[in-house]
């Protein structure tokens, strides 16, 4: 693909993303313009000057006048329209200069428009000049002098020009033409004559490659001449064929002015022109792209003066660029060498404007997590303490004197806080910072506390931390640390005297409930009633988990066996477990069936099967490590037995209020000789 | 001095005849030595036809339009008159008439050509400076050879000289065609400076008179240059019946260049001359331009700008205007 961004890939999503609305009302006035004029020739009487066969706009001329490749621009129009059809914006040109001795008023102007349907355009080339003294004989002297009975004769020569480009179905070749209308008038002396005449450009552009352009253009291929009433004067016209070659390879394609040093060279085959002869001429012109703002130029121009060397420099600004050149007209060395053209080439400007929205402190705890659970006094807390800034980024695309559309985006930048805070005492590190902290026993919390001007606006974080004495047994890697941690302190499990746990070890019917009970917010009244009567025939009335046991089992959390004994001694199978942590834990779920890819030694008329269920879907099961087996009939351990209690939903409710409030709300109503 | 070899005052001279056909034409002149102070003098002759009558008889004067003679027409011999209805200019080139006849067959004879001097009574005096007519203020060069030229109706001259400030210098006649005529050069060598020409002539009834032309210049030392602006005439011109001539005063002789271009600046047209040839000379030059470009092309109606250059500097500019209708 030689050509992918054309018009319609770029300028008309652009133009859409810009907001503009794109529409073409050339196609309702280009037809009638056939219309306006009607053409007869008569008696040749001479070669008529054309305006549009070369032009004095100072990038051409700068460059030799060698442009056919390079007519992209609002100066291509006259020299090869086809070539717009790469144009990507709005293209214009305007040169207003005395040219020729300062004896021509010359006034150039161009626009090229692209649309989604080609580009269209329309130039203007006016030469005119004055001062031509119609003159007598001296009756005396025989010699020359001027008439004074008659004001001098002006020439006005005009062409307005109507232009059209698009590129071919096959993308690499463009195709472009000129309709032209001519009027030339002679008047003063008592003289007045007027010329009109129409003619037609048509050219052609291919992109054979990303660095290479060829051009042709037909100029008044008609024929067509200049009536002036009995006569009739012939235009002539160039057939002009260039090219333009990025000399520095193919990765930057001409056609998106991404060249930095660029060859160009035309050849001008001219039939019937008006010149001393009719002979072909050359232009070689060589443009060099300083940077996004300043390009060099020279050439070798090849006119019917002869030949000489050209200069030239564009500046851009924006979407503007201003022309100077320096061409020496051979043979006519008074004649001003300097030409200047402004030209709109387009150009979309972004524009960035960034305002602070708000700032507000913003500090992160990297280490420790919140909760975290240690068994050393001495903690190093890593902090990220900054300001936090929400930017309002405002980006403005601007075609300029056309058409801006701008969208807000929102940035954060960060920077350093006005004033930062650990535990209420002013700290001077600031970012990612470190601070050495003494834990006292059980739960701490440290505050970082920072501020962000000028608003000084607060900002806080906090890390909860556990200074936890394990058991003797029970290291803090031990995989049921952290619910042995909690649970021991909020005073749901003890340890031994010895300052063991033993975690392995089986834990009877009577401790499982006795630790439940614990748990249980239990009136005096059923209290005292608990004490005394056993509901067991095994549970003897000095049992030392009597009242716990008569609560459980009035509370369904227990049920017992159907001879009605309840085996306190018994230690816990891993199903029972579960099912008296279950109806603790009051979940709502019974009565689910398991899938069948878990628990597979889980029999689904087992009597256990809807506690387990229940368990494993509230994630009080998820320390199992092979989910397919279940082994419910063996003893439940100290640890395990811990574990589904910390996950269970009462539970897990008693340690939040810990870590948030440092308290716990349980066995608020217990006796104290339960205590 | 001049040889007198002037005659009756009526004596009818046969100058010439010119026959076509079997028509002829013939003029009679009555003016001595082709000489006359009438602005409008009439002139007679006769025209024959020997197997047809005379029709018509035209005239015209220095190529003017044809104009019909007064006469009897219709018979085989027809004597005729004209004269111009308007006073022509006194001056020592001669005016050139020309008459024409045809019979009733329709054969016209060649023109027949009469030239006559027009003058004052007193001696008609120009002079030039290396063939350009000086006037007052004109460049000249350094050597140049003043030709004076006088004409009178009554010769034989008895003075005839060229006065350069107070310098005078006696002129030899070297005319030989016409006693009423008299030519005479002096090649001068002249420091720069500003000089008083005077061409002094009296004829043989002792009436003098005097040709002037005061400031005129000799300026070698300074820079090429032309004396106000360049003009064309005719202005504007159709060159497909006419030519233009460009028409400079220089200040001095130089080489020259003519350059012609268009309202563009396209060039379409040069033309060199040598100092001292015509057109590069010190005063008064005229060129003439064609309408065509230097390949032969005419060109169209508009304006052309045409550039005077010596050795490349610019000396003055004019505008040609081109209309043909």
């Amino acid at each position: 693909m030689r050509k992918t961004n054309n018009k319609v890939s770029l300028w008309k999503p652009e133009a859409k993303r810009l907001g503009f609305q794109v529409t073409a009302t050339f196609s309702r006035w280009l037809p009638a313009l056939f219309f306006l004029f009607v053409f007869t020739g008569t008696a040749l009487a001479g070669i008529s000057v054309d305006p549009s066969r070369s032009i004095f706009a100072a990038r051409t001329l700068g460059m030799g006048g060698a442009h056919v490749g390079l007519s992209q621009d609002g100066e291509g129009l006259f020299i090869n329209p086809s070539a717009l059809a790469a144009a990507i914006y709005p293209q214009m040109t305007g040169v207003s200069t005395n040219i020729l001795l300062s004896e021509t008023a010359y006034t150039m102007a161009s626009i090229a428009w692209p649309t989604q349907w080609g580009v269209f355009g329309c130039g203007y080339i006016g030469a005119n000049t004055g001062g031509s003294y119609a003159t007598i004989r001296d009756p005396a002297s025989n010699r020359v002098s001027i008439n004074p009975s008659y004001e001098a004769m002006s020439s006005t020569n005009n062409v307005l020009l109507f232009t059209y480009a698009n590129e071919l179905p096959m993308k690499w070749i463009s195709v472009g033409g000129n309709l032209k209308f001519y009027n030339q008038a002679l008047s003063g002396a008592n003289e007045f004559g007027r010329g009109t005449g129409m003619n037609l450009d048509l050219s052609a552009t291919a992109y054979p490659n990303e660095w290479l352009t060829l051009g042709v253009n037909l100029q008044n291929i008609l024929g067509a001449s200049l009536a002036w009433g009995g006569v009739t004067d012939d235009l002539g016209g160039f057939t002009k064929l260039g090219a333009a070659m990025n000399l520095f390879g193919e990765k930057k394609s001409l056609f998106k002015n991404q060249y930095d040093i660029v060859a160009a060279l035309d050849i001008d085959l001219p039939r019937n022109v008006l010149a001393e002869n009719n002979s072909m001429l050359y232009h070689l012109g060589l443009e060099y792209t300083m940077n996004e703002w300043m390009q060099l130029r020279a050439g070798l121009n090849q006119d019917s003066n002869g030949s000489g060397m050209t200069f030239g420099v564009g500046l851009k600004q924006s979407a503007f660029r201003f022309d100077y050149a320096y061409v020496q007209k051979p043979g006519l060395g008074a004649d001003s060498p300097h030409y200047f053209s402004m030209s709109y080439v387009g150009d979309i400007d972004i524009h960035v404007r960034e305002t602070l929205n708000r700032k507000a402190p913003d500090i992160q705890i990297v280490s420790p997590m919140d909760r975290y659970i240690t068994s050393e006094a001495d903690l190093t807390l890593v902090a990220d303490c900054r300001a936090k800034m929400i930017i309002d980024k405002k980006v403005t695309w601007e075609l300029p004197g056309i058409r801006s559309t701008s969208e807000v985006y929102e940035k954060v930048e960060y920077e350093y806080l006005d004033y930062l805070a650990f535990n209420n005492y002013p700290i001077e590190k600031r970012g990612t910072i470190e601070v050495s902290a003494k834990l006292l026993p059980l739960r701490n919390v440290m505050t970082f506390t920072g501020y962000a001007m000028p608003e000084r606006i607060q900002g806080t974080a906090e890390v909860r931390v556990l200074l936890f004495d394990p058991f003797i047994d029970t290291p803090m890697d031990q995989w049921a640390i952290r619910p042995i941690a909690l649970c021991s302190t909020i005073g749901l499990i003890t340890g031994y005297p010895d300052r063991s746990f033993k975690p392995a070890r089986g834990l009877s019917r009577a401790e499982l409930v006795t630790l439940l009970v614990r748990t249980m917010a239990v009136s005096p009244e059923v209290w005292s009633e608990a004490r005394f009567e056993s509901r067991f025939s095994d549970v003897k009335s000095n049992h030392w988990a009597l009242p716990y046991i008569n609560i459980a089992s009035q509370l369904s959390i227990v049920k017992g066996y159907p001879n009605g004994t309840f085996r306190p001694s018994k230690v816990v199978s891993r199903a029972e477990a579960v099912a008296i942590i279950t109806r603790y834990s009051e979940l709502k779920n019974l009565g689910e069936v398991l899938p069948e890819s878990i628990f597979t030694d889980i029999d689904p008329n087992f009597w256990a099967h809807e506690y387990i269920v229940a368990a494993y879907k509230a994630g009080m099961l998820d320390h199992i490590t092979d989910p397919r087996f279940f082994d419910p009939h063996a003893p439940i351990p100290r640890d395990e037995a811990t574990y589904i209690l910390y996950k269970s939903p009462p539970v897990t409710q008693m340690v939040n209020d810990y870590w948030d409030h440092g308290t716990i709300k349980t066995g608020g109503d217990m006796p104290e000789w339960l205590r | 001095m001049k040889k007198n070899f002037l005659t009756a005052s009526v004596l009818v001279i046969l100058l010439a005849g010119i026959c076509r056909a079997d028509v002829s034409i013939a003029l009679y002149n009555i003016f001595t030595n082709d000489v006359t102070p009438e602005a409008q003098p009439r002139l007679t002759g006769f025209a024959s036809s020997t197997t047809s009558t005379i029709s018509s008889v035209e005239w015209r004067v220095d190529g003017g339009s044809w104009q019909a003679a007064t006469g009897t027409f219709g018979t085989a011999t027809v004597e005729f008159s004209f004269r111009p209805g308007t006073g022509l200019v006194r001056s020592t080139t001669p005016h050139v008439f020309q008459a024409r006849a045809t019979n009733a067959a329709g054969e016209t004879t060649d023109p027949l050509n009469k030239s006559v001097y027009i003058v004052d009574t007193r001696p008609m005096i120009t002079f030039t400076a290396d063939n350009v007519a000086v006037v007052s203020g004109d460049p000249i060069d350094t050597t140049p050879q003043f030709e004076v030229k006088a004409v009178t109706e009554h010769p034989p001259l008895t003075e005839f000289k060229l006065m350069i400030n107070n310098d005078s210098h006696d002129l030899t006649d070297t005319d030989t065609t016409n006693p009423a005529v008299y030519v005479g050069t002096y090649t001068a060598s002249l420091a720069d400076g500003s000089y008083r020409i005077r061409a002094i002539a009296v004829d043989s009834l002792g009436r003098g008179a005097t040709q002037e032309a005061t400031h005129v210049l000799v300026q070698s030392g300074i820079a090429i240059d032309i004396e106000s602006i360049p003009l064309n005439y005719p202005n504007p011109f159709d060159p497909r019946t006419q030519t233009t001539s460009i028409a400079y005063v220089l200040s001095k002789s130089a080489n020259i260049e003519l350059r012609l271009y268009d309202l563009m600046g396209n060039f379409l047209y040069k033309a060199n001359f040598a100092a001292d040839a015509a057109g590069a000379k010190a005063g008064y030059n005229e060129v003439t331009w064609d309408g065509k470009t230097g390949s032969g092309t005419t060109v169209g109606n508009g304006i052309y700008i045409y550039v005077l250059l010596s050795d490349g500097k610019l000396l003055g500019k004019g505008k040609i205007s081109v209309l043909a209708k």
